[in-house]
């Protein structure tokens, strides 16, 4: 394997395994303050993969909340082959790829119609502007055109990209959290970038 | 007494719910070439790529000509479209529409399907060069 | 080797998923400009989706929400047992015959005819062009249906994911 171009941030932060393994083991015995600690481990990354994929922070939270109850309600099936926090996403992506094809049923939404313009919530450039403020502006809209573009994506798209570019998952970490082949995962993250690329032209 | 007055209501009620004669519908039909070509997404897709890519896993798809159509109930109507393409259509009873694609004189695919709002149909194939024609169908 | 390839094979190389022979291939690349214009497009796509801001809520906060939903759902009392003898059958039935009126009048306003239920999606197919046939496919998630020509010298349409 050769050495990725941008490694994500995310990737090997957080508690060791084996602390994580006693937690879940004492969980699993109803312990209910060990459960509050992986809650309190694991709610930064859970919460920003589910806000990444909604843009939502209703739905975010509430989707974040239902991860933790169903995990909660389903410690027995965690069989410690995989890691805790692949486990973990599998609830979480499966929450929100459910909460879309219940939200894509329940919403009438036209062909005809422009695509959802709906406003988001504001993103912020983390990066200082120089002081500039058309940089600051230009940046803006930078951001504006790349949550377009991911709006382009189908649910299953966009979350390959997320888990690989912010969790830095392999594709058969990620194959694992979508029960899908890494070749699958593989194709899936080359057509978003591809899509997003394309989408962000002229932005230059 | 009352359980009689109760049992009329309800087959009144019954008799008001008997369905009526289905309305006109605007049918849209695009017909799209999809290739693994490098190409440009084409921005005239953006309502219907989304649906095109779950299904079908070509990199690109180009709009080649669109046009729409409204059918009464029972009525026929043709659709002409690029290069000679023409499209047949043959409503039924609701929503059900016999299709016939051809491209001049030669029938390329004939089919009885049922159009549901938000859920196209999409025919497709025939190759044209490195690629394959396609023609989705939607209701307005 | 085509863009097309290469430009797959840069992005397994960047998520470090290239196999080393692979890797040999990739050198003297032939699209250098467009290559390098991906690679720089790329790495902006992954910088703008890890830099986005995201208001992240307490941690303790999330827990105490937590917490108490999981104390509500295994703190539900089963529901009081009620004894035949204490049920008024005079409501009952009246009850009954109300739901069941009702029911009737739901099911004819909600379900279509049981001619049209019968009735698949696609009720027929004929692939026209000699030699070809047809294949029928429905997704389940977009409620979009496929109806796919397969021509004899192609064979099966491997590009379509169906």
């Amino acid at each position: 394997m050769n050495n990725p171009a941008s490694e994500p941030s995310n990737k090997n932060e957080g508690p060791s395994p084996e602390v994580v393994a006693e937690l879940v083991a004492r969980a699993r015995q109803s312990d209910e303050d060990a459960f509050g600690e992986l809650v309190k481990l694991f709610h930064g990354r859970v919460y920003g993969v589910i806000y990444r994929m909604v843009s939502d922070v209703e739905d975010a939270r509430e989707l974040e909340q239902q991860t933790w109850v169903k995990a909660w309600q389903r410690l027995d099936s965690y069989k410690g082959d995989a890691q805790f926090f692949t486990w973990l996403y599998r609830i979480a992506v499966n929450s929100v790829l459910d909460h879309g094809r219940r939200s894509a049923r329940r919403k009438e939404v036209s062909l005809d119609e422009e695509p959802d313009r709906e406003p988001r919530p504001a993103v912020e450039w983390q990066r200082p502007d120089d002081g500039r403020p058309d940089r600051g502006l230009e940046r803006q809209e930078v951001q504006e055109a790349f949550e377009r573009a991911l709006d382009q994506l189908s649910p299953e798209h966009r979350t390959a990209l997320i888990l690989r570019e912010v969790e830095g998952m392999s594709y058969r970490e990620i194959g694992q959290v979508m029960k899908c082949r890494a070749g699958t995962v593989m194709s899936r993250i080359f057509y978003a970038r591809r899509l997003v690329q394309e989408q962000m032209k002229g932005m230059r | 007494m009352k359980v009689i007055a109760g049992i009329l209501f309800a087959v009144f009620l019954l008799g008001v719910v008997t369905p009526t004669e289905a309305a006109p519908m605007e049918v849209e039909a695009m017909l799209i070439l999809a290739s693994n070509e490098p190409a440009p997404l084409d921005r005239r897709l953006e309502r219907v790529d989304y649906l095109l890519r779950p299904v079908l896993r070509f990199e690109t798809y180009r709009l080649l000509a669109q046009s729409s159509v409204i059918l009464p109930d029972g009525a026929s109507a043709t659709v002409a479209l690029e290069d000679g393409h023409v499209l047949y259509l043959q409503r039924g009873k609701k929503n059900r529409v016999e299709v016939t694609w051809q491209r001049g004189d030669t029938r390329l695919l004939s089919t009885g399907v049922g159009l549901e709002r938000n859920k196209p149909t999409i025919l497709g194939g025939v190759p044209q060069g490195e690629g394959r024609l396609i023609v989705t169908l939607m209701i307005k | 080797m085509k863009l097309e390839k290469q430009l797959e094979q840069l992005s397994r190389k960047r998520d470090g998923e290239l196999r080393p022979h692979e890797a040999e291939l990739g050198q003297g690349a032939e699209h250098a400009a467009e290559l390098a214009e991906a690679e720089r497009a790329w790495t902006e796509v992954g910088e703008l989706l890890r830099n986005q801001a995201i208001p992240v809520p307490p941690a303790e906060v999330v827990w105490n929400n937590v917490r108490r939903e999981l104390r509500q759902i295994s703190g539900r009392r089963p529901e009081r047992k009620v004894s035949v003898f204490d049920w008024n059958w005079g409501w009952l039935a009246a009850s009954a015959i109300v739901l069941i009126l009702l029911g009737f009048v739901g099911v004819r306003l909600m379900l279509p005819t049981t001619a049209d239920a019968a009735i698949p999606r696609v009720e027929w197919v004929e692939a026209e062009l000699p030699g070809s046939s047809a294949m029928v496919y429905e997704d389940e998630a977009s409620g979009a249906v496929v109806i796919w020509l397969m021509t004899p010298e192609e064979g099966t349409v491997g590009e379509a994911g169906i």
